[in-house]
């Protein structure tokens, strides 16, 4: 039985949307949540418009001058219902709407140009002629010396005009002061000071430049801004900003760090191919989607836990955090194998879904605290929402158990022996430790020991594999007692053997015999006498031995019967 | 039981107990229909959401109505609703939908085929009113539609019925709690 339920499966809803481009917010404050989607528009369009759904009906629509890198929704009060916002992050700006209305636009501080660029152009507007053909060559070197990337779109746009056309180019915009706009890749948003909800929630910015700015939630002005050198494209928000919260950056190159306020960029390490999406799990850790198709979990100091292969192509990933069960699930989005639930590194469910899901959502929508919102590559749009019953622990109950080794033990900390344990701890470090360490003297000890003996061993039977057969012949009180010596080995018995017998109540002769070098296979048989001394039966120990070795190889014990008393003829 | 008691019973004029449970979605709207059978100054002005179970006791007509509210969400199952009328017979239930909610159409499905299988409610015949709550919102759906969505029409060894309400101003429900003294009343009648 599925642990889905089908609420919307819009087909033809002409929705385009990339990760990043989904978020859910109660938009007016009247406590019904609304889907929110950056809609991209189909392949070859420029028609890109943020779309607000409520339930399964588009409600409103806003067309966008440049396509959105991003849509978060978010509240700028603690506790204020009607103070939530959307900011949607595009070219080089931030759109806020309030209510879904135009609210305040946060433009990205611009980057200087060159000095060498901003000098020429500089120059140029201060000639009284302008001389387009020295312009021309000037940055034409330049272009040669720096490359395009470090140019500014102004010379740019001019080298690739035509001759006749640079004139009045230049004419327009040479007095304008030169400078280079900066483009946003990526928004984000973490919790300002409280975990309470709603919360005011800072603002998370990307720019091409390589900066990280974080946002003041009411005045949208920079509170601080971290240079990384390059670009950020996913970011992945972890606690209050203000507290120990974390922001987790993945580069285009597959780079990935945190930045905690205060500190600079921590790079945790190299990713073998670019990410595709990074959710965060409750249990403070990460979980990145990458493109070679594979999934990777990271502990919250950055530490690899583990990785799974992924069958298909791995679209998205978002996390499905189920408190009502302790869970925290993965969703991941991918080409012909529907969205896969994940637990940690366990695989324990399948959505199936008509066509590959380029986007992904889950949380609150409308009423409903657990809906998933899907957006699917071919425009539609499906919603479902995970049952009151559903229960992921039954199918994987049994791989938990294999796996307990590695994750943590839930012990319960604060018993009072846990409590009596570390009193005693801190008064007696001292003799505790000296106790401890003279266990452990004593243990590596006996396991040298017993190695050793245990290695002597081997070597004294491993090496002279010997079968010892006995029987007792006779009627009694003499008896001759039969031994049959195999060396069952392909190789030949080592010399220096011999037997010994021990006996009680009784005379055996001889007492010693040495064994001839012993052929492999072949059976020796030997012969000893025995009489018993007395009526009583007796006992007859015959020892396997070498002469170099004190200890026997083999030892049997023969018992001799009490004999019949002679018959008086 | 005195003589007295006894012709009343007899007669009928006694006033029967008679234990209703009350269920739905949050933000169905279960308190403020309950609100509507008060006297105008027992009415409270705000509601909030109720958390856990809340009773209510009040006369209508021939029987003293309790009625339970069970927010099944909240509660995560109606088993507690349940062992909160421990004298059964609980021979009514009362559930509303948000006629408005389209999306969670599906949870109300859900939540009713999970009610109808408890084993209290399963083999019984119990009657059921659905109220198609919140008809006033532009967008909400019609009882038919309704009747269609959540596949009433499968109950087959209950008596029930729906009927379009908003609890707000308290419009249609009177006819609605009507037919649910009258199952009632009918269920006492065929007893005897």
């Amino acid at each position: 039985m599925s642990r889905w339920l089908e609420a919307l499966w819009e087909p033809s809803a002409g929705l385009f949307s990339l990760p990043g481009g989904l978020d859910m917010l109660d938009i007016s404050g009247d406590g019904d949540a609304r889907l929110i989607c950056a809609d991209l528009g189909p392949v070859g369009s420029d028609s890109t418009k943020i779309r607000v759904y409520k339930g399964g009906d588009q409600i409103t629509e806003h067309n966008m001058i440049e396509p959105p890198c991003g849509v978060v929704g978010f509240y700028t009060e603690n506790g204020e219902h009607r103070s939530s916002v959307v900011a949607v992050g595009a070219g080089a700006s931030v759109y806020i709407f309030k209510n879904m209305r135009p609210f305040f636009k946060y433009c990205l501080p611009h980057i200087d140009a060159h000095p060498k660029e901003r000098e020429i152009w500089h120059k140029c507007g201060l000639d009284e002629e302008l001389n387009v053909l020295t312009l021309a060559d000037d940055l034409e070197l330049l272009l040669k010396e720096l490359g395009a990337t470090f140019l500014s779109p102004r010379t740019l746009k001019f080298l690739s005009l035509d001759n006749n056309l640079r004139l009045s180019f230049a004419e327009q915009y040479r007095r304008i002061p030169l400078v280079k706009a900066n483009a946003l890749t990526a928004i984000t948003i973490i919790r300002r000071d409280s975990w309470n909800d709603p919360a005011s929630s800072c603002l998370i910015l990307g720019t091409e430049a390589g900066e990280v700015l974080v946002l003041d939630p009411r005045a949208f002005s920079v509170m601080d801004k971290y240079i990384l050198e390059w670009p950020p494209a996913i970011f992945a928000s972890c606690g209050l900003w203000t507290g120990d919260g974390y922001i987790i950056i993945i580069g285009r190159d597959g780079k990935i760090g945190t930045i905690r306020r205060g500190s600079s960029v921590k790079l945790w390490e190299t990713l073998p191919a670019p990410a595709v999406a990074i959710a965060v799990l409750t249990s403070q850790g990460a979980a990145v989607a990458v493109m070679d198709g594979t999934l990777v979990g990271f502990s919250k100091t950055g530490i690899k836990l583990w990785h799974i292969n992924i069958p298909g192509i791995i679209l998205d990933l978002v996390s499905l955090p189920v408190p009502q069960n302790g869970l925290s699930l993965l969703a991941v989005s991918t080409v012909g194998y529907g969205i896969r639930i994940y637990d940690g590194k366990h695989h324990v469910d399948t959505v199936k879904i008509m066509e590959p899901v380029s986007a992904l959502k889950y949380g609150r929508m409308g009423q409903e605290e657990r809906t998933i919102a899907m957006v699917t590559v071919g425009g539609g749009l499906c919603m479902k929402i995970l049952k009151r019953t559903a229960d992921f622990n039954t199918n994987n109950s049994i791989s938990n158990l294999s796996s307990s080794n590695t994750s943590k033990f839930s012990i319960p900390k604060k018993t009072r022996l846990f409590i009596d344990q570390t009193i005693r701890e801190r008064a007696e470090a001292k003799k505790i430790h000296n106790t401890f360490q003279q266990g452990f003297l004593r243990l590596r000890l006996t396991t040298a020991k017993q190695a050793s003996e245990h290695l002597s061993e081997n070597q004294a039977l491993g090496s002279n594999p010997i079968t010892l057969e006995t029987n007792v012949l006779g009627l009694g009180p003499n008896y001759m007692i039969r031994i049959i010596i195999t060396n069952i080995s392909e190789d030949l018995s080592s010399t220096e053997l011999y037997i010994l017998c021990r006996a009680e109540d009784t005379d055996v002769n001889p007492r010693v015999i040495d064994l001839p070098l012993l052929p492999s296979a072949v059976p020796i048989p030997l012969a000893i006498n025995a009489n018993l001394k007395g009526q009583i039966s007796g006992k007859v120990k015959i020892l396997l031995c070498k002469k170099s070795n004190p200890k026997p190889l083999v030892i049997t014990t023969v018992i001799l019967p009490a004999a019949e008393e002679d018959f008086e003829i | 039981m005195g003589l007295f008691d006894r012709l009343a019973n007899l007669l009928g004029l006694r006033k029967k107990e008679v234990n209703v449970l009350v269920v739905g979605l949050n933000n169905s709207g279960k308190s403020t229909v309950i609100n509507n059978f008060k006297r105008e100054d027992d009415r409270c002005i705000d509601i909030v959401p109720t958390v856990g179970f809340n009773v209510e006791k009040f006369a209508y007509k021939f029987f003293n109505l309790s009625i339970g509210v069970l927010d099944n969400i909240l509660f995560m199952s109606i088993d507690t609703g349940i062992t909160h009328f421990p004298s059964l017979p609980f021979p009514s239930l009362t559930r509303i939908c948000t006629a408005s909610d389209k999306l969670r159409l599906v949870v109300v499905k859900e939540e009713l085929d999970m009610l109808l299988q408890h084993p209290d409610v399963a083999g019984r015949k119990i009657p059921i009113l659905f109220l198609a709550n919140k008809m006033d919102l532009p967008d909400s759906l019609t009882t038919v539609k309704l009747v269609a969505g959540l596949g009433l029409e499968r109950i087959q060894n209950k008596p029930w019925h729906i009927r379009a309400t908003n609890a707000l101003t308290g419009e249609g429900l009177q006819p609605a709690i009507e037919w649910l003294t009258d199952q009632i009343r009918d269920i006492y009648i065929n007893k005897r």
